[in-house]
Order: structure tokens, then C-alpha cells, then sequence
């Protein structure tokens, strides 16, 4: 028996095939803490002034908010009922320690809100392990290596998440190195914090909401007889405007996109080219191609083409979109590739490695674009694959209309959406449509007006004003590109002289005059 | 001491400074800038000149008092001094910081005190746990453990191993390391065994990597070395162990008298990074002969290890102790014809590839990066054929130059690409052997002038706009034979990775250092060429002289992963009798 402390925790693996890693505390505090089901408050409010996922700073402790552990202490307590003689064990052995080790006096001074302030389970029941790997031993080893890897990483302080979801076991399973692991488990560890905090303030809203509720009741009946008081919850002018009637109406749009528009299609045959998290990415910046696509004015026919219903991206997507399958969702799912679809020469790849410019927008051609996420892998694949099926291939005409600054120049594939969906909408207008290249990777040294600048001190303090200067926004293109000039969009007066640089050769023949 | 002063000792404690100007800046206030320098020498020798820095701490002059409290760090004063770190690693660096400035007082008292001194831990794991809500007790022992191995200081770690008798098994693993690396203050092998095995019956026989490395580190210096094995294989469940653990075997195998068993690990890990010990341990064991050096030199030259500064100096002393050389520090000097010993005055050689490696890597370069696993990332099928039968028709060639990037070489001010690309070609036409330029089809807008006169006096062959040139390029000199020379200033380092095996990967760096010019052509035109390393190093023997010369020390490597630095021994006066 493995056990981490004397009072709280007792790490346990057990002899034969029914691995799990109990951590339990033992002590008759802990004990009664399961009974009640609670967390002492102060641990959160002892905690809450330095620690980085801080809790909000009035906040509260309130009651309700230890549902979320009390659920897990209630899980506790039914393994408990579950594995009596396995407790008993434990039982026993704790006594014998404590009276082998009677010189012991460490933890006597320790108060009572000593213990850890998550309790952590890392444990699998037999079904899940059998589930996550078909009784391969090598499997189940692993499944032990990441357990105590994760017990070991907790020892020394380091961020891990109290529980590792099921779905979150079938990753990890499959990540091959210590730091891979490591990375994973401090994201967990974060997205938890994260969940705690979002959990805390609604409850910490809805509270307040219930306080303002109690505050101002609704009149009597004496007090507003016909029910005609103005206001917020009360008789008001307009009707409310429920967030289905906007679906409806957007997605109206996209049904007749379907009919009318020309299609855009995104091939999801890069599966296999992406880890599992450049998957995930993948599958969200489709999600926000879809939403994207649906609140547009003039949207597009959507087509998934590749996409496999077993690939990881797809599902991904599904767990983000469950209904994207259904016969009702507005795109077009196909497992057959494009070059099936639509007529070969109507096609045009979209990919950042070839040389030629996408000079005009064309209505009766198809754009494909690659749903890829190349974080670690940067080869040329949209390239290949445009090369065997023999389809044309263009890239966004990027230099002719921005001062390219740093990073690559291959886009998101929501981004690529967008400034497709902006230059059919504008008719051909790049410098609108390519306001969603990101403006980190713009110019940014780039001055609006060259002749101020005096050799040598380009980059004087007057530029970092510059740079602190917010995007200004505007409906009208025009006057967004007018007023946003300086964030790196080549302009015609960059190469035609402009009027102020005409002006100096004029004050000197003035100078010279009067001399 | 008032709050200020606190800071400032905190400061000086954290950073210490050194010099003589260090007395100035403490009374003087903390304004100025210190300078920083972090040796912990400087802060112990800073810590010893201040008595009344030292006396304000404890606060008390009076020698017995003093010696009970000076253990007693205000940590509130401490904590004053990681107020600038970032809030969750905050915990951490309070740890740290208090075992550091322990570390500086038992170096004045004495280490052997601090073993049985009584220490506040409590008030220490109490604060860290108010500063970070994810630290409890057992926690905030992992990371006492962890500071204390980074300080190496045994006595702490020893101390709080009496205070906590149910440690957690991350601080046994760490305690165990830090006695195997104090291994005749902590009690010798048995006192390693037992801790040993009390964490094989805490972990049940499943090693994670951390505690694994650990552990194996100290059992190695034990008689039960061999359990590391088990180990290792645990360990590789979850992923490969770092080279230097397997060092460590190798090393315990050597010192144990295995020799078959250590060399077949460093032969199996050969394509990492390897540590110094395992071969230093090599030199001590093995018998003094020149056979037993030959097997190192070899391993040496066959997988490109040159080993670090531990290990030059080790095969300084085995030579002269053992095989009676003179063993000294030299470099490789030009001499006209090729590179000279600047001691000993005798020629070096270059290493270059046999007739048969030339062909290995000859045969696989064409499949594996030309062709490689698609076709169409690099190329397209017809244009790789009509390449092939070009090169066929019109080769070999004496020179193959990168066009476009011999063009973006330092261009002549106010000249075209082209131009420069020119000036190349006409100082290789001086030269009298056939020129290859390798280029992309967008080149054809160049400047016709220059490209016409290109075109008469070379071979131009251009390429898809969309291919990549590199695999061209090498796979034309390639085939040109052994002789041939490929000019261009890319460091060509993704296409040994390609080979897609560290065998050839290692025979194309080879290649590549022994066949690649560099070129720069001046505002003038005038072209200069030079080889990227001077000499391709490896170990050798002069069959007339007997010399033998070393190349060692990757630490001091030029950017392009060659040792640059040689040992030459001569053997003495006895030896040639």
C-alpha cells in the first residue's frame, strides 16, 4: 500500500485485475466532511488572495457552490459502501503505521483546515479500463504509469486537474512523451479552474439577480390594476426578440443561399496530416465557418467534402455541432471528394505555396480551401494535393494590397471563409475583404506619412503612440479604410508623391528668395 | 532591521553582488544598480563580511543564543523578496529562497550542524499553502525536496526526511538522488538500498520517468546496479528515457566490469546526445592499451560523439599516463596544400566518404527525399523524369550552383539579380569545368542581358515555380560523382533529417561539409568561395610519425555541429624505442 500522507489521502493499487487509484482521506475530519457532503469554505477564502485562478474578490462562500465537489464526496462514499473490505484494509494498515511511527511528531500542529482543498481521483472502474484498452496489457500499464505519473506531478506542486474525464483518458492514452503528458495535464488542470470560476460567478449573478428580484416585486394588484407599469419585466413597447427567431431568420438566408449561391468547400481530407489537438482546433475554426457563414449577409453554399464520419476533426465537430448531421442543419456534409461534385474546371484551390494571385473574385468558379491546422507539420500539403487531382491553384493576393510585417502567410480557415465571404460581398473590394488578416501580422512600422520621418529615428516614441492606436470601426469600407490607414495597407500615396512632400522644395526656393 | 533594510539584504541575498564596490552599495542605499552576478560564493563571502547584517538577522550577539535562533529566517522578510514573481509560482520561489539563504548559513556553520538543527518547517509549509490554495503539506515537501537537490544541500533534505517519517514518494525519489550525489555524507550504499526499497513498495513496481531517473542515478552507485534495467523497461512504457539515464548504466556497467553490457547501450543510444561519464568511466576500467583506446576513438568517429570537456581531458591523461604520449592542446592550421597539427607539424586529413558510403547514400537520396512519401510536395512526376533524363544526357558536372540563392547573395549595388548570378558564372567558367545552375521558371524575367549570356556559358536548368530546388540541387552533384561541388549558402539541415535514418543522415553531413562551398560575391564582382568548415574532423593516426590527433569538445562547436578543437599526442622518446 502506497500512501501519500499520514491524515489525508491513501494512493492504493490493488493485486489483482481491478485497477484504480482510490484517494481517500481517512482522518474522521475528512470523515465527516463526506457526511456532510461540504467543503470548508475557508480554504477557498484563504486561498482566493493570491492564488492564480483566483476566485472573484467579494465573493461569498455560499452553500450552493459545493454541489460541485459534493457530487464527487457522494461518488466517494458509494465506492466506499462498494469496497468495505478494501477500506477495511486500508483501516488497518493506517493504524499499524501510526503505532509502528509513535515518535512521529510532524503533523500535530497542523489546523483543521489543513487538508487538500480538491480532493483528487484519478481511478478507473474495470469497465472503463476494459473500454479504453481491450485488455491490451500494454495498455493497462500505461494506464498505471499515468496514474502515478499524475500523483507524482502532484506531489511536487504541479498543476494537475482533481478528476481526468473519460474522453480526456482516451487522449492522453495516446500521447507518447513525459512533457506531451504534462502540457495536457496542466491544460486540464486549467480548463477546470476555469469551469469552477464560470460555475461561481453564475451563481454569484443569479444571487444578485434574486436580490434585485426581492428588492423591486412586481406591483400589487391595487398598485397597477391593468398592468400597464413601464419597464424592464413589465408592459413594455417591443417585443422580445428570442434568440430562436434570430436562428430562424439567419438560417432562412442560408436556405436560400443553398439554392441560389454559388458553393464554397472546405476539404477535411488533412486528417490524417494532424495531431489530436490540431484536430480540435480545426473542428472549432469550422464551427466558427458555419456561424460565420449564417450571419452573413450574402452567404455561401457550404460544402464539407473528405469528410470522413470517423475522422477525428469530424468528430470534433460533432460534439461542437450535434446536429450537423441532420437532414434539416443548413451544409452540406459529403464523404465524396469535390472533384466528384462539381465539374473539374470549375474549381479553384486556394493555397498559400503556389504564385499565382487571386486577382479578381470569380462568381462561377468554386473555391476549395484546405481545413487544415499546420502547427507542427509545415509542409506543403494543400500543394500536393491541388498538383495530383490537376486542379488551378491561387493564393490571396496578400502583397499586392498589405505591407506584410512577420508571421506566415497562410491563414485560419475562418479567416480565408471571411474574406471570401467579404470580397463576393463587396464585389472585388481586397482592401475590405482582407481587414481579417490578423494586424499582428501586418506592418505595423509602416508611417502614414515617410517624408515625417527623419533618417535614423523611425522608430522614435511618436511610433509607439502610433502603435497603441485602436482599430476604428465603420460599416462604410471606405471610411474604415480611411480612418484605419495606418495599420499597414499599402495606399496609393505611399508611390505617388503626396501633397506635403511637394511642399519642401517650395519653402526652400522661398528661403532662397530671401536671401 | 527596519523594513527597507530587510529588502535590501533579501536583494543582496537573491542577487549577489561581487567586487569591492559591494560595501558601498548596501549602506548607501539600494538605488544604485547592482551588479549582478550569480555565484553563490559571492553571497556566502558578502554574508561572512557583514556582521552586522548577520547580527541583525539574529538579533542577538550573544554566541550560545545566536547559535539556537539563527536558523529562525524571518519569512516574511523573504517573502518581501519574491514579491515581483508571478502569483502561482510564487509558493515555489519562497521555498526557494529560504533553502538558498539556509544553504548560505550552514555554509559558514557547517553542514553536519544543520542535520539535527530544529527548524520552523511548520511556519513554512503553512505560509506556502496561504500563498497557493493547490500546495498542502505533502506538496510543499515535493517542492522543499526539489529546491534542496537544485542547492544541493544534503543536510536540509536530511533534516526534513527526520521531521517528515511519512515522506511522499516524489520526495523519496528526490532524497534518494540527492544521497547518491552525497554519497559518502549520507551513509553509504546501505543507507540508498533501504531508501531503495522503501519506494519499491510504495510504487508497486510502476516507474514514471521523473522518479525513475531518479532513482536510477544513485542505484547505479550501488551494488544492486543491475535492478536499473527493470527500471528502464518501466519506464519505457510511458515514453523513451533520456540518454544521460542511459549513460548512467553504462557508466555503473563499465565501473562493474561489464564491458560487453555497457557498450551495447551507448551503441543503442549512439544517435542521442550521450553524457561524458559513461566513456570516462571506460578509460578507468579498462586495461591500458592502445586496442582498448581504438574502440572509444571509434565510436567516436563512427556516430559524430566528441564528447565534452570531461572527456578530453580524460583521454589527455590515459594517453599520457598509461600509453606514454604527450598529450597537448593544438588546432588545425592551413599549409598551402591542405590543414596542418600547429604542434606537431603534421598533416591532418580531412574525413571524407568511402567509394561504397557514397553509393549508399547516392542510391537513397533519389527515393527517399526527391521522391520521398508524395511525389507531388516537392515535384511532379513529368518534370522529375524530364530531370532525370537531363542529368543523364548532359552530366556530370564540376560545378552545381543554386541559382536563386547565389543571386541573393550580397548583390551589387543597383544591379539585378542576375547580374550577380553572372558574376558567378564567369568566375567559375575560369575555373574550366562544366557548370550546372539549378533555378525556378520565373527567373526568365530577369534581366535578358545577363540571362542570355548565363545561358551560353553554362547549363540553366529551371524548375517549376511551385517545386522545391534543394533536392534538385543535391541530387545533381550526387550523381555527378564524388568530386563534384555544389555551391550555395543554405545549410541544406531538413534534408539529412529527410534520409529519415541517422546512419545516412550522418553520411550526408559528412557529404555535405567535404562538397559544400559557401560563396559571397562582392560590390565589385568578384567572387569568393569557401568551404563551410575547414576541416571535416576525425580521429587518426599518422602512420609514419605515429601521431595521433583528436578531435574533441562539441561544446565549443562552430554552427554547423563539427568539434573544432583538436588533441595531439606525440608519442615520447621511450615509446618510439
Amino acid at each position: 500500500m502506497y500512501s501519500l500522507s499520514r491524515i489525508p489521502v491513501t494512493f492504493h493499487i490493488q493485486q489483482n485485475l481491478r485497477q484504480r487509484v482510490i484517494i481517500k482521506s481517512v482522518s474522521s475530519v475528512s470523515k465527516s466532511r463526506y457526511s456532510t457532503g461540504k467543503i470548508h469554505s475557508s480554504d477557498y477564502v484563504a486561498c482566493s488572495q493570491r492564488s492564480p485562478f483566483s476566485f472573484h474578490r467579494n465573493w461569498k462562500p455560499l452553500q450552493v457552490l459545493s454541489s460541485h465537489y459534493r457530487q464527487y464526496s457522494a461518488e466517494n462514499s458509494i465506492r466506499k459502501h462498494e469496497n468495505t473490505e478494501e477500506h477495511q484494509e486500508q483501516k488497518d494498515t493506517v493504524n499499524e503505521r501510526t503505532s509502528s511511527n509513535e515518535i512521529d511528531s510532524s503533523p500535530d500542529d497542523f489546523d483543521a483546515d489543513d487538508f487538500t482543498q480538491v480532493d483528487y481521483d484519478v481511478s478507473l472502474t474495470d469497465e472503463q479500463i476494459q473500454e479504453l484498452t481491450n485488455g491490451d496489457p500494454e495498455l493497462i500499464k500505461k494506464v498505471k504509469y499515468i496514474q502515478l505519473e499524475h500523483a507524482v506531478v502532484r506531489e511536487e506542486g504541479g498543476q494537475v486537474p482533481s478528476r481526468i474525464k473519460f474522453k480526456n483518458w482516451k487522449e492522453i492514452i495516446l500521447l507518447d512523451s513525459r512533457s506531451k503528458r504534462r502540457k495536457f495535464l496542466v491544460y486540464l488542470f486549467k480548463t477546470e479552474m476555469k469551469e469552477l470560476n464560470a460555475r461561481r460567478k453564475k451563481e454569484e449573478k443569479a444571487e444578485l439577480r434574486k436580490k434585485e428580484y426581492e428588492d423591486n416585486p412586481l406591483p400589487s394588484k391595487e398598485e397597477d390594476p391593468y398592468g400597464m407599469a413601464y419597464g424592464l419585466t413589465r408592459n413594455a413597447l417591443f417585443l422580445r426578440l428570442y434568440d430562436t427567431t434570430i436562428n430562424k431568420f439567419n438560417h432562412g438566408r442560408v436556405c436560400s443561399a443553398m439554392l441560389h449561391h454559388p458553393p464554397l468547400v472546405l476539404d477535411c481530407s488533412y486528417d490524417e496530416h494532424m495531431n489530436p489537438r490540431e484536430a480540435k482546433n480545426c473542428a472549432k475554426q469550422l464551427e466558427l465557418v458555419i456561424t460565420e457563414n449564417r450571419v452573413h449577409p450574402e452567404p455561401f453554399n457550404l460544402y464539407l467534402c473528405n469528410a470522413d464520419r470517423n475522422s477525428k476533426t469530424m468528430n470534433y465537430l460533432r460534439r461542437v455541432i450535434p446536429t450537423l448531421e441532420d437532414d434539416n442543419f443548413v451544409i452540406n456534409v459529403k464523404e465524396e471528394s469535390y472533384v466528384d461534385i462539381f465539374p473539374h474546371e470549375r474549381l479553384v484551390y486556394l493555397t498559400p505555396h503556389t504564385r499565382d494571385d487571386l486577382d479578381e473574385y470569380n462568381e462561377d468558379d468554386i473555391y476549395i480551401i484546405g481545413a487544415m491546422v499546420d502547427k507542427t507539420d509545415p509542409r506543403p500539403f494543400s500543394l500536393a494535393k491541388a498538383k495530383k487531382l490537376d486542379l488551378r491553384m491561387k493564393r490571396l493576393p496578400l502583397d499586392k494590397h498589405l505591407m506584410w510585417g512577420l508571421g506566415g502567410k497562410s491563414l485560419t480557415v475562418n479567416q480565408m471563409a471571411k474574406i471570401m465571404l467579404d470580397v463576393r460581398y463587396t464585389r472585388g473590394d481586397w482592401k475590405a475583404a482582407l481587414n481579417h488578416v490578423p494586424m499582428r501580422k501586418l506592418c505595423r512600422e509602416f508611417h502614414p506619412y515617410p517624408d515625417q520621418i527623419q533618417e535614423g529615428q523611425s522608430n522614435n516614441g511618436s511610433s509607439r503612440a502610433f502603435l497603441q492606436r485602436k482599430e476604428k470601426k465603420s460599416l462604410v469600407y471606405e471610411d474604415f479604410e480611411l480612418m484605419n490607414r495606418r495599420k499597414g495597407f499599402r495606399r496609393s500615396e505611399m508611390f505617388t508623391p503626396s501633397p506635403n512632400r511637394l511642399q519642401v522644395p517650395k519653402i526652400r526656393s522661398l528661403l532662397r528668395d530671401d536671401d | 532591521m527596519n523594513l527597507n533594510t530587510a529588502k535590501v539584504l533579501g536583494r543582496l541575498l537573491r542577487n549577489p553582488v561581487g567586487g569591492s564596490t559591494i560595501q558601498r552599495h548596501v549602506f548607501q542605499g539600494s538605488h544604485r544598480p547592482f551588479l549582478l552576478r550569480n555565484t553563490p560564493q559571492d553571497a556566502t563571502a558578502i554574508f561572512n563580511n557583514f556582521p552586522t547584517i548577520r547580527n541583525s538577522s539574529s538579533s542577538v550577539s550573544h554566541h550560545e543564543i545566536k547559535r539556537e535562533n539563527k536558523y529562525n529566517v524571518d519569512i516574511n522578510e523573504l517573502e518581501s523578496t519574491v514579491s515581483g514573481i508571478r502569483a502561482h509560482v510564487v509558493a515555489r520561489a519562497l521555498v526557494d529562497v529560504w533553502v538558498e539563504r539556509m544553504t548560505l548559513i550552514c555554509k559558514e556553520f557547517g553542514f553536519a550542524e544543520l542535520m539535527d538543527a530544529n527548524l520552523d518547517w511548520s511556519a513554512l509549509i503553512n505560509r506556502c499553502k496561504e500563498l497557493d490554495h493547490i500546495l498542502n503539506k505533502d506538496t510543499v515537501g515535493g517542492v522543499i525536496m526539489n529546491s534542496c537537490l537544485k542547492h544541493q544541500n544534503f543536510a536540509l533534505a536530511h533534516n526534513y526526511m527526520n521531521w517528515n517519517r511519512n515522506p511522499t514518494l516524489s520526495v523519496l525519489t528526490n532524497f534518494m538522488k540527492i544521497c547518491g550525489e552525497n554519497i559518502d555524507v549520507c551513509g553509504g550504499e546501505d543507507r540508498l538500498i533501504q531508501i531503495y526499497e522503501k519506494i519499491k513498495t510504495k510504487n508497486k513496481g510502476v516507474w514514471d520517468r521523473d522518479s525513475g531517473e531518479r532513482v536510477i542515478y544513485s542505484i547505479c552507485k550501488t551494488r544492486l546496479w543491475k535492478d536499473s534495467f527493470e527500471i528502464l523497461e518501466a519506464i519505457s512504457v510511458g515514453g523513451e528515457p533520456s540518454p544521460s539515464c542511459y549513460g548512467n548504466v553504462a557508466e555503473a556497467a563499465f565501473r562493474n566490469y561489464e564491458f560487453d553490457v555497457g557498450w551495447k547501450i551507448l551503441h543503442e543510444q549512439a544517435n542521442r546526445p550521450l553524457p561524458d561519464e559513461p566513456f570516462v568511466a571506460w578509460l578507468n576500467a579498462c586495461d591500458p592499451t592502445e586496442e582498448n583506446m581504438k574502440t572509444l576513438l571509434e565510436f567516436m568517429d563512427m556516430y559524430d560523439q566528441y564528447g565534452y570537456q570531461k572527456l578530453s581531458s580524460a583521454i589527455k591523461v590515459y594517453y599520457s599516463t598509461n600509453l606514454g604520449y604527450k598529450a597537448e592542446d593544438t588546432d588545425a592550421v592551413p599549409d598551402g596544400v591542405g590543414f596542418v597539427c600547429k604542434v606537431c607539424k603534421n598533416p591532418l586529413n580531412t574525413n571524407t566518404l568511402s567509394d561504397e558510403e557514397f553509393r549508399v547514400l547516392q542510391d537513397h537520396f533519389f527515393n527517399r527525399v526527391l521522391k520521398s512519401e508524395d511525389l507531388f510536395m516537392n515535384t511532379t512526376g513529368e518534370e522529375l523524369q524530364s530531370y532525370k533524363t537531363f542529368i543523364e544526357e548532359t552530366g556530370p558536372f564540376d560545378w552545381i550552383l543554386d541559382g536563386l540563392n547565389v543571386s541573393y547573395c550580397k548583390a551589387r549595388s543597383g544591379n539585378s539579380p542576375a547580374g550577380v548570378l553572372w558574376d558567378a558564372v564567369r568566375h567559375f567558367n575560369s575555373q574550366r569545368g562544366k557548370i550546372l545552375i539549378i533555378g525556378r521558371k520565373h527567373m526568365m524575367q530577369w534581366a535578358v542581358k545577363y540571362i542570355n549570356r548565363i545561358r551560353r556559358n553554362s547549363r540553366l536548368y529551371l524548375i517549376n515555380d511551385d517545386s522545391e530546388d534543394d533536392p534538385f540541387l543535391i541530387w545533381a552533384t550526387l550523381k555527378s560523382g564524388p568530386r563534384a561541388k555544389l555551391i550555395s549558402n543554405d545549410l541544406l539541415r531538413n534534408h539529412s533529417f529527410r534520409l529519415q535514418d541517422p546512419e545516412l543522415g550522418r553520411l550526408f553531413k559528412r557529404w555535405r561539409l567535404s562538397q559544400q562551398l559557401s560563396i559571397n560575391v562582392d560590390n565589385r564582382g568578384r567572387t569568393f568561395l569557401r568551404p563551410f568548415v575547414e576541416i571535416v574532423p576525425s580521429p587518426q593516426k599518422n602512420p609514419i610519425t605515429g601521431h595521433w590527433h583528436v578531435p574533441c569538445e562539441q561544446d565549443t562547436q562552430s554552427p554547423y555541429d563539427v568539434p573544432n578543437k583538436w588533441i595531439c599526442l606525440s608519442p615520447t622518446v621511450d615509446k618510439q624505442k
